[in-house]
């Protein structure tokens, strides 16, 4: 958890250089595409059938599978011991939360979640950097470090947040896959541009970002928008804000909340105050050891 | 044109029923897809039938030594792996997980979730080795497989384990083994092809890859050391006959390939003159040696007890000072977390290729000078190895041990070991 520890403070930071690869508008999802995995036997596998692919039609991948995975990178797969106190916490921390603020109920992320949950033990290293996390097309998430979730060995709850601000990250870039924002989105700062390392998030929370990587792309910025939001509690989300100097760099990230908000609230019914509401008492109590 | 025409169809025609009724005879009678499952039934039949387990020679890549990764395949999907090796800090450590044949890239054995002794050599949070955890299966008998790492294309080769060994101690083997060929002080092997020696010589085994000088290069060559001797990374190309596994002989004069008998690994072949040479510590080993030795061995070990309350370690050894142009008989021992070093220095003199006469010099370092008077037997001793002895060792090639026999009174001998 020590190297989680640097990874999400140096890398979600800096590195959220999340490749997240380019989500294209023209992907449209099949949300009633039936997963059927080839069988699992083992317990872990089963437990992995009743409580993601039946309920919620998520296929997880948790054994190594060089089919879909960048060969260039050196990965392993995660320790099979660390998979399902990490699916639970998944479950609590992000599916729970939306089934419970979605009038869908569980239906609501059987239709929007991922249909791949792909889970790698090491971070996926770049120039630098650490990728935590990849969303494909709408169809994929895969999450990396998952080797360094050993909750025996104690994870605090701002690392708990930080790691699954990342998922939450991910599905954001699904549900603007499913239906686009605002365009208007863009313009509220603008400045956006590959050269984004070249500053920190201090700085960039100046320029009215939330984080030095939402400046990569106005995909980027309105997912850090909403991962940030629901997954700080309001007064860290305060403290935060508080912490910008320029007046201007906080009322651009408050138009971006807006925006976000509206488009959450219209577009899927999701009060993203009750979202985060949800998400702090999860993340709170998986920090106090409580998954189930 | 009609002419024309009415040809291409008669050719048409001709052509049609060559097609039609030509048989090809299939270069494979089964189909790949059949071809590979077979495979993979005969792979899993062999790895789970092994009651003592599979011993995988593990290399990284082309230029880091070997691993041995011992492997008892428990079920379709099962496995456990014990390794002792700098991943494992040294410790003997066992782990288990689970495999899978699959397709991905001809066949291939993939060893799908994450294992404590495999895995950190791919580790990325490790120390980002880079090395494989799914292998391309090339060959299978009921005795090895030869696979080929999937993202390294590392030569890596299954042996089955014969007898009814554990896996600690079939690695302690290899230890010992190890030990013989390439401790401290090791000699260079020299290439002999026909009987005749060449001019490769095959330095710096500690390390576990071979440095070979040609006229042009140093090519180095990664090995790892077998129960008997030791494989090559790939095959050597000097001898032009690619030797690869070469295994000790009958009498341990040489290490022969089992590929190429006629190619061979040998060692030094005047014993004085390499055993003169050296500056490591031959231990006196208290369990080979003659009753008059044995006597003041334990004298002294005894006396250096009393003197020095709690001290551990204690060894004697003749050990060559290339500086001074002595040989000591040395006395060490650990005091107060302190290393001791006492010497007591001898000319010496090599009497032929197995022979050597050691002159006491009754000098010494300062340890050495004070203890020879304070430690009961030390002295005695010293005057005792003031003599002539024979020189004997039970691998040749490798003159792992040497036997001092005393050349006037054959019944006073010692055994050392470096």
């Amino acid at each position: 958890m020590k190297k989680n520890k640097i990874y999400l403070i140096l890398g979600l930071t800096a590195c959220l250089s999340l490749r997240f690869i380019a989500c294209t508008k023209d992907d449209e999802i099949d949300g009633s595409k039936i997963i059927i995995p080839g069988a699992d036997s083992s317990e872990l596998g089963r437990w992995i059938d009743s409580t993601f692919r039946v309920p919620y039609n998520i296929d997880v991948e948790y054994k190594w599978n060089s089919s879909d995975a960048d060969p260039s990178r050196n990965l392993v797969p995660p320790k099979e011991y660390l998979v399902k106190p990490f699916l639970k916490t998944v479950l609590k921390i992000w599916i729970d939360p939306y089934s419970s603020v979605s009038d869908e109920g569980n239906e609501f992320m059987k239709d929007y979640s991922c249909r791949k949950l792909k889970l790698i033990g090491s971070g996926s290293y770049n120039e630098g950097s650490v990728t935590l996390g990849l969303a494909e097309n709408g169809y994929k998430i895969t999450l990396y470090t998952i080797n360094d979730f050993d909750l025996e060995a104690g994870v605090s709850r701002n690392e708990l947040r930080e790691y699954f601000r990342v998922m939450h990250h991910e599905f954001g870039h699904i549900l603007n896959q499913r239906k686009d924002y605002d365009t208007d989105f863009q313009n509220i700062t603008g400045n956006y541009t590959s050269d984004w390392t070249s500053i920190n998030n201090s700085e960039a929370r100046e320029m009215g970002f939330i984080s030095a990587y939402a400046r990569s792309a106005d995909t980027e910025d309105f997912v850090e928008i909403l991962s940030y939001y629901i997954t700080y509690t309001d007064d860290e989300w305060n403290d935060l804000t508080g912490s910008i100097s320029s007046q201007e760099g906080v009322d651009f990230i408050n138009q971006k909340v807006q925006v976000v908000s509206s488009y959450m609230n219209d577009t899927y019914g999701i009060d993203i105050l009750d979202l985060r509401e949800a998400i702090t008492t999860a993340v709170n109590e998986v920090a106090e050891g409580n998954l189930d | 044109m009609r002419l024309i025409k009415k040809y291409s169809w008669a050719v048409f025609i001709i052509m049609l029923s060559v097609l039609s009724c030509n048989e090809y005879d299939p270069v494979f009678e089964e189909s790949a897809s059949d071809r590979i499952n077979n495979l993979f039934n005969e792979c899993s039949a062999a790895l789970t039938q092994s009651e003592s387990g599979w011993d995988m020679l593990y290399f990284i890549n082309s230029q880091s030594k070997g691993y041995h990764l011992i492997m008892d395949f428990t079920g379709p999907s099962a496995v456990t792996i014990a390794g002792r090796n700098e991943l494992t800090g040294d410790e003997y450590r066992v782990s288990s997980s689970s495999y899978e044949f699959n397709n991905s890239n001809g066949p291939v054995i993939s060893f799908d979730t994450y294992n404590e002794v495999l895995h950190p050599f791919a580790d990325p949070d490790q120390l980002d080795l880079g090395g494989d955890f799914e292998f391309v299966i090339v060959s299978v008998t009921d005795s090895a497989i030869e696979l080929k790492g999937k993202k390294n294309n590392t030569p890596v080769r299954m042996n089955k384990i014969h007898g009814n060994i554990g896996h600690e101690a079939y690695l302690n083997e290899i230890d010992e083994m190890t030990l013989i060929l390439f401790s401290a002080g090791s000699p260079d092997y020299t290439l002999e092809v026909n009987g005749a020696a060449t001019e490769y010589v095959f330095s710096n085994g500690m390390s576990s890859v071979f440095s070979v000088a040609t006229d042009t290069a140093t090519v180095h060559i990664p090995f790892i050391v077998t129960l008997d001797g030791f494989r090559l990374y790939e095959a050597e190309e000097f001898s032009g006959l690619g030797a690869r596994n070469f295994g000790l002989n009958s009498d341990n004069s040489a290490l022969v390939s089992e590929e190429s008998p006629e190619v061979r690994l040998i060692g030094p072949d005047d014993i004085a003159g390499y055993f003169s040479g050296t500056s490591v510590s031959w231990k006196l080993d208290p369990s080979s040696l003659s009753p008059d030795v044995l006597a003041l061995y334990n004298e002294i070990i005894s006396s250096v007890s009393n003197r020095y309350n709690g001290s551990t370690d204690i060894y004697l050894a003749l050990a060559g000072i290339p500086e001074e142009n002595y040989f000591s008989l040395r006395l060490g021992f650990i005091y107060n977390r302190n290393t001791v070093i006492a010497d007591v220095y001898f000319d010496y003199e090599a009497d032929g290729p197995a022979g050597i006469t050691f002159d006491y010099t009754h000098t010494g370092n300062s340890a050495g000078s004070a203890l020879v008077s304070s430690i009961a037997g030390y002295a005695e001793l010293a005057e005792l190895i003031s003599t002539s002895f024979g020189l004997e060792t039970q691998y040749p090639v490798s003159v792992y041990n040497l036997t001092f026999t005393k050349v006037s009174s054959p019944g006073t001998w010692f055994n050392t070991l470096r």
